[in-house]
């Protein structure tokens, strides 16, 4: 790792040159053709797509080794989604509705399929945050990658690839094109997570996300296959067309937007489907911060939210999904709570925040749903803002921690928290940085979190009114808002409290989840020799901490989050501060409730796991070994509450034994029949071959005996029978 | 005239002795004698049905089938004096090489 | 032993020869003016013909007779020669002539009446209908195309037979025959277009009285195949490049698979089709005999066996055709125009008779079991064309021979079709799981993707059969493919058991590139041929059978399953004791090359479908819409 703290200027240069490559191409396009940005956006997902075949045959010339490619194409697509979401939400172009660009892909007399570009404001969203948080990744990467020699090509050109297959995901004009850029997206993650792939664990982590993600990739087909048959076409804008359409077909529309999630439940990590995304750290950490928190996961949340047209006519489906988003929230916070692993605890974080995510998109779907039914105007759906505001903020906010997180590991190179500490010297903006990000996404008031957790607690509570489930949704989403403060509490102080030497203990192998109190602390003072990370790692991380804490007030500040991504109606927007919304949140008693249980959390985060000056905690968390309910908690916890061996065990040991069992079968009967009746024939050859003795007068015998036997049946039997020739 | 069925199983009984030479017999020329036999049953027919029916082609092709047995006895012949001094032996039971 | 140097000159005259050889696609009509019978009529008053044909007129008895155009069938106002444009008129009376009816009068449709002068009063009139036939049309061709297809691979095997002394020059003669085969399979792929109805139609009787002709052509759904043949025909030779046992002879014994593939792709007559697909079976069972693995005499033995016994049966379907059709003529297009009156017991019959023939080629479970051994003892090439190519011909089989002519058979069929189907591709699905050695596992998916493909064509849509060419041609890019990565490890490791593989990928990265493109590209990944049939198989399943879907669509994962199974296992991870890494080296040219042509190829298709599926739904329609589906 350079030992310089600036920038080298090489690099810095081509950052500066990219950039205004791309704004200079852009600025051209817009003038010469004087039309909205939106028209070029077929171009985003083709720069990372260029820049992917170039570094495959150009890469091993470059000194980043595929770097700069990669922050070139990244960049021109990086400034064109900016433009774009630019024009949507400031300049205010397609409010309220789309622009889409379409031809046929390929068709026949009965049928037709089309690909092109859909935006509006939810694609606007979407490319915001991963025009951001692509390109100050692969901007991290550069130097996070810097000891890995040539293999940065593959890592680089992959990396490329996925972001081009996200902005294909966004920008696509039909669940059709959708989902192949989905498959993609999968195919890049299984190559980064196998980046290291002469890890066995690695290689197996990656085959276990793509085959979860799969089966949640059939849902989805199906729920494509099911869409397409029931209204001869998967364009966005033709479905969404007619509601009526919709609501002549309810059954179907049911199944599909069931299915459909089933897809999101594989590619979010929902539960059951989460098994893969844990075992997922096994690559880079800037794969982790680009993939599996801030953009392909989120792609599940995107269908979803795409697919809110369809959804609010299914109310059985949002409750699903507001069902299956809360208990993931749960269960994985619960998780992430002993968690040892730094990534892990992230990782298990990233599958809770998403379920408040679905828990926001379903309970908005759902009141939508419930105002229609009732014949009143359903008006503006909160739970759709907030989700996509939870959304907009969680990217920004899980990038921040898990480049964070990266950096930390670089320095300290052990992903295990019980053998770091008392960093925040070492690493001032590292820890500063992350410090910001725990605060924002445990719901401190006025960070980001708190904003978007605030509105998805109010958009379930008032559902609870009228459907009893949501009630015990909300509870389960406020005791996961404590826990999300704890863990990540835990997480910050475990690794940058304390005094500035480490101490190395000997703590058990850690695959072993479930041993937790086997401290031995070797009495051995080491001199941290971790150092903060260069400039170019740290500004990321900068750029992404003061995002983090402003995204949230992007509610109340300018035109209002709500008044530009809705759903039904907009939020009216009322000059440049949104004074009703923070009235409304200040004067609310759930707002208290929830910052309080927050507060609880951290509370409890901070007196168990900062550390004193000898580097352990002011109150020791043995007594959980005491108390055997919380000890056999922690187990099951620790051990991922067993789900992941009952994958394994059901999945390979089952099919296992019983493809062994088919190709038994297989060898043995269906072949076996072949050869029976192949030796039944051998049979017959040899024994018929037993005429042929060689002696002639069998022979003649035989002739003889055969002209009698011709005459007997042409004079006797014939005519006996009463047969003619 | 004779009545032809005494031409007939003369014929057929002269058929079934040369048969049965040529089936049972261990000698080698036995059974061409044997042959021999079953052609003189057919001429034997071939002449009393061309008498029966006052047509001369039967004792005709009496003639050929007596031609065309010399000839074949001599072929025969001289297969088995090839054949003997290949095996030196003409006993049928012990020629059988072309079986399975 | 041939002279080297005549035999240049020889081929050369025999491709001159056959170049102005002529062809011949208009038919000939002949009415006879008075039969014995009557002398006053014309022997076929009311004949049809199609655009282009020619009639000639002869005259029998010994009266003057003459043809004279007139305006309709009851006017008697003949005109003249040369009065007005384009009436026929053969003369003055005159007795005993003959006479041709120029075929420009024919070329459109329309109807052409007729009388003869002096006999107008008796009513000797007759009428010539012209009318493109509805069903199936033909249209000419201006070169033999198709014909040099079946002959250059051909020759091309004498002649690189007649090399073989040499050490290098058989590989060269191997590699331009097929690649200028290539050639010409895609100039007929575009000449074939993606309009209705076959083109390049060529015919040349063979035995007239039999009505067995050399009838040629493609339509939507052949030439993709052909395109197909064409493409693995230079692979398979490039693969092989360094073939070390009696190399010349294997190169010939490609080429003549080549133009038996070829022939059955192209031939649209019933007793020619029968003989080609005959002749498929003998090339490859030399190719797995002589230059096969261990238990090769078992192997090719039984494939031979297991498929010839099957096509005899199809072959009683055939001849019942024939004969039920009553036109004398093996012509699949004559046979498919007579069928409306088979009996719906007839056509079951003859269906299940078709089927079998059909079923053990496609291959459908549980008629299968000949193909695991067939591919793990065949050489790679051999394995290439078995799973490229040969494997296809008994889906196009079903298609062009079997549904045409046999619709109620069909339909009553279609659930069996959709059970086998289902089976089929889950049961290969499990067993390519249950595999070590990657050439079975290989083997077992191709089962598992021609379910699919059989799928399609059980689902009696456009949608479904065009996705089920579409799969035939990308599992004819992709498994060869597979099978180049399966030979690859079997040529540097001398193994091919996953068990014993792992690790490799440190030591070649590109080639691992490729592989990991190619298994992507098998097991459905979007941008991959594969994919665009498995999404249109599927949508048109669920439209013609409902939630039944759920069953193959799962298979889904279980292909996933293996295909990253067998990777993870051979070629990452750490590396396995059993495998000697001094070994382990990126692929020479001549492997890495083809595998790169056929992902290039497999991507090319994948992304821009519809240069294959316009042809492709356009032979579906016509095909349906005979058979009275659509």
């Amino acid at each position: 790792m350079g030992e310089s703290k600036g920038i080298p200027k090489i690099l810095l240069t081509k950052i500066g040159l990219f950039f205004t490559f791309a704004f200079v191409f852009l600025a051209y396009l817009l003038m010469s053709s004087s039309q909205s940005a939106i028209y070029y956006s077929w171009m985003i997902p083709v720069f990372p797509l260029i820049a992917f075949s170039l570094i495959l045959m150009f890469g091993l010339q470059d000194t980043e080794k595929g770097g700069s490619i990669a922050l070139f194409g990244v960049s021109f697509s990086s400034v064109f989604s900016l433009a774009i979401a630019f024009d949507l939400f400031v300049n205010g172009t397609a409010h309220g509705s789309y622009v889409e660009s379409s031809r046929v892909w390929f068709s026949g007399s009965t049928y037709s399929f089309e690909f092109g570009t859909y935006i509006d404001s939810l694609a606007g969203l979407l490319l915001l945050v991963v025009g951001v948080v692509s390109y100050l990744v692969v901007l991290f990467s550069i130097s996070y990658m810097d000891d890995q020699g040539d293999r940065r090509v593959r890592y680089f050109a992959e990396i490329s690839l996925f972001i081009a297959a996200m902005y294909g995901l966004i920008v696509a004009n039909s669940f059709l094109l959708m989902f192949i850029f989905w498959e993609l997206m999968g195919v890049c993650s299984y190559l980064l997570i196998g980046f290291w792939y002469e890890k066995p664990s690695a290689a197996s982590a990656a085959k276990k996300a793509f085959l979860v993600t799969r089966v949640g990739d059939v849902f989805l087909l199906l729920g494509l296959v099911i869409l397409y048959n029931t209204f001869g076409t998967l364009r966005y804008s033709e479905l969404f067309a007619d509601p009526q359409i919709l609501m002549d077909n309810l059954e179907e529309v049911k199944w599909a937007t069931l299915c459909l999630f089933g897809g999101s439940v594989g590619k979010s990590a929902q539960f059951p489907l989460h098994v893969w995304l844990p075992d997922a750290m096994e690559g880079p950490t800037t794969v982790s911060a680009l993939i599996h928190a801030a953009t392909m996961v989120k792609a599940g949340v995107f269908l979803v939210a795409r697919a809110f047209p369809l959804i609010v006519h299914s109310p059985d489906t949002a409750i699903y999904i507001a069902v299956t988003g809360g208990l993931t929230a749960l269960i994985a916070a619960s998780m992430a709570m002993v968690m040892n692993d730094i990534k892990r605890v992230l990782a298990y974080s990233t599958i809770s925040q998403l379920g408040y995510m679905f828990l926001a998109l379903g309970t908005g779907a759902w009141a939508f749903w419930h105002s229609a039914h009732l014949g009143e105007e359903p008006g503006f759906s909160q739970g759709y803002m907030a989700g996509l505001l939870h959304l907009m903020n969680h990217a920004f906010f899980k990038a921040l921690l898990f480049l964070g997180s990266g950096a930390v590991i670089h320095a300290v190179h052990t992903q295990d928290m019980r053998e770091m500490g008392g960093l925040r010297k070492a690493m001032p903006i590292t820890s500063a940085a992350m410090g910001l990000g725990v605060l924002s996404i445990a719901g401190v008031p006025f960070f980001s979190g708190f904003w978007s957790k605030d509105e998805i607690l109010e958009a379930v509570h008032h559902n609870a009114a009228h459907e009893g489930i949501f009630g015990a949704l909300w509870f389960m989403a406020l005791l996961t808002a404590g826990m999300t403060a704890f863990y990540m509490t835990r997480m910050w102080m475990m690794t940058f409290s304390g005094p500035s030497t480490r101490f190395v203990s000997n703590v058990v192998s850690s695959k072993d989840h479930s041993k937790t109190g086997n401290w031995v602390i070797k009495e051995e003072k080491v001199a941290s020799h971790a150092h903060e990370a260069p400039l170019i790692m740290t500004m990321p991380l900068m750029i992404l901490a003061s995002l983090a804490v402003v995204s949230g007030l992007s509610l109340v500040f300018g035109g209002g989050f709500s008044s530009h991504v809705y759903y039904g109606e907009p939020h009216e927007s009322h000059g440049m501060v949104q004074w009703e919304i923070i009235d409304h949140i200040l004067s609310s008693s759930l707002t208290y409730l929830s910052v309080t249980v927050g507060m609880t959390g951290i509370f409890f985060g901070i007196i168990f796991y900062k550390r004193g000056s000898d580097g352990k905690a002011a109150f020791s968390t043995e007594f959980v070994n005491d108390i055997w309910i919380l000890k056999i908690s922690h187990t099951f916890l620790s051990n991922r509450l067993y789900m992941s061996d009952l994958f394994n065990w059901f999945g390979t040991r089952t099919w296992d034994t019983f493809s062994m069992i088919c190709d038994w079968f297989d060898r043995n009967i269906i072949d076996g029949i072949v050869n029976k009746v192949a030796s039944i024939s051998m049979y017959f050859s040899n024994s018929a071959r037993n005429l042929t003795t060689g002696f002639t007068g069998h022979y003649a015998s035989l002739t003889l005996g055969g002209l009698g036997v011709l005459v007997l049946l042409t004079r006797v039997v014939m005519p006996f029978m009463g047969w003619s020739i | 005239m004779i009545d032809p069925i005494h031409f007939i199983l003369f014929s057929s009984l002269l058929l079934l002795i040369g048969a049965y030479g040529v089936i049972r017999n261990k000698n080698s020329i036995v059974v061409l004698m044997s042959v021999e036999i079953m052609l003189t049953a057919a001429n034997v027919n071939f002449v009393a049905f061309s008498t029966y029916y006052h047509d001369l082609t039967g004792q005709v092709v009496a003639l050929f089938i007596t031609t065309i047995a010399a000839a074949e006895v001599a072929i025969g012949l001289a297969i088995l004096l090839s054949l003997f001094k290949q095996r030196d032996t003409i006993e049928l039971d012990l020629l059988n090489r072309l079986r399975w | 032993m041939v002279h080297l140097k005549s035999s240049k000159y020889i081929f050369a005259l025999i491709f001159a020869l056959i170049t102005f050889s002529g062809f011949s696609s208009a038919e000939d009509h002949t009415i006879y003016v008075g039969t014995e019978d009557n002398p006053y009529v014309f022997s076929e008053a009311n004949l049809v013909i199609s655009p282009g044909d020619n009639v000639t007129f002869v005259w029998t008895a010994g009266q003057p007779h003459n043809v004279a155009q007139v305006d309709s069938a009851t006017s008697n106002a003949f005109v003249a020669n040369g009065d007005v444009i384009l009436r026929f008129y053969s003369g003055e009376p005159v007795d005993g002539a003959t006479w041709v009816l120029n075929s420009t009068y024919t070329q459109e449709e329309g109807v052409l009446y007729y009388i003869c002068e002096p006999h107008a009063g008796l009513q000797m009139r007759g009428q010539i209908v012209i009318e493109s036939r509805p069903d199936m049309t033909l249209e000419l061709g201006d070169f033999p195309w198709l014909s040099y297809l079946l002959v250059f691979p051909l020759i091309g095997a004498i002649w690189c037979f007649s090399f073989r002394s040499s050490p290098e020059a058989h590989k060269y003669i191997a590699l331009s025959t097929t690649l200028f085969t290539f050639i010409i399979s895609c100039i007929v792929f575009s000449k074939a277009g993606s309009g209705s109805g076959f083109r390049l139609v060529e015919e040349y009787e063979w035995a007239p009285n039999l009505g067995v002709s050399l009838l040629l052509g493609v339509d939507g759904i052949s030439s993709p195949l052909v395109l197909l043949t064409g493409i693995i025909g230079p692979l398979t030779v490039i693969f092989s490049w360094h073939e070390k046992e009696k190399p010349a002879l294997f190169f010939s014994l490609l080429l003549v698979m080549q133009t038996a593939l070829y022939g059955v792709f192209i031939t649209l007559d019933y007793f020619v089709f029968y003989i080609f697909w005959e002749v498929v079976l003998i090339p490859m069972f030399f190719l797995i005999a002589i230059w096969g693995g261990d238990n090769r005499r078992y192997a090719s033995i039984k494939f031979f066996i297991y498929t010839f016994t099957a096509s005899v049966i199809m072959l009683v379907g055939f001849m019942a055709l024939y004969f039920e059709a009553g036109v004398n003529s093996f012509s699949m297009i004559d046979i498919a125009n007579n069928s409306s009156g088979f009996s719906r017991e007839f056509q079951i019959w003859v269906f299940a008779a078709l089927f079998i023939g059909f079923a053990v080629k496609i291959p459908s479970v549980p008629w299968h079991t000949w193909l695991p051994d067939a591919h793990v003892q065949a050489p790679t090439a051999g394995s290439i064309l078995l799973a490229g190519v040969m494997l296809k011909m008994g889906l196009y089989g079903l298609m062009r021979a079997a549904l045409p002519p046999l619709p109620i058979g069909a339909e009553f069929f279609v659930p069996l079709m959709v059970a086998l189907a289902i089976i089929s591709i889950l049961y290969g699905a499990v067993l390519s799981l249950a595999q070590t050695d990657l050439k079975k596992l290989v083997a077992y998916s191709s089962v598992s993707h021609m379910g699919v493909a059989l799928l399609g064509v059980a689902t009696m849509t456009e949608l479904g059969f065009a996705g089920a060419v579409f799969m035939m041609f990308a599992h004819g890019i992709l498994s060869p493919a597979m099978f180049m990565v399966a030979g690859v490890l079997l040529h540097q490791l001398g193994t091919r058991e996953i068990p014993k593989l792992g690790g490799i990928a440190q030591k070649q990265p590109t080639t691992t590139g490729l592989f990991v493109v190619i298994f992507m590209g098998s097991l459905g990944v979007p941008g991959m041929a594969v994919f665009v049939s498995e999404l249109s198989v599927f949508i048109a399943f669920f439209e013609s059978h409902g939630y039944l879907l759920l069953l193959p669509i799962f298979g889904m994962v279980f292909t996933a399953g293996y295909h990253l199974w067998a990777l993870q296992r051979a070629i990452f991870g750490a590396e396995n004791e059993n495998v000697d890494m001094a070994k382990v080296h990126e692929a020479p040219w001549y492997e890495m090359y083809p595998m790169f042509i056929l992902i290039a190829i497999a991507a090319f298709f994948g992304i821009f479908p519809h240069y294959l599926m316009d042809p492709i739904s356009t032979g579906s329609y016509d095909i349906l819409d005979f058979m009275g589906v659509i």
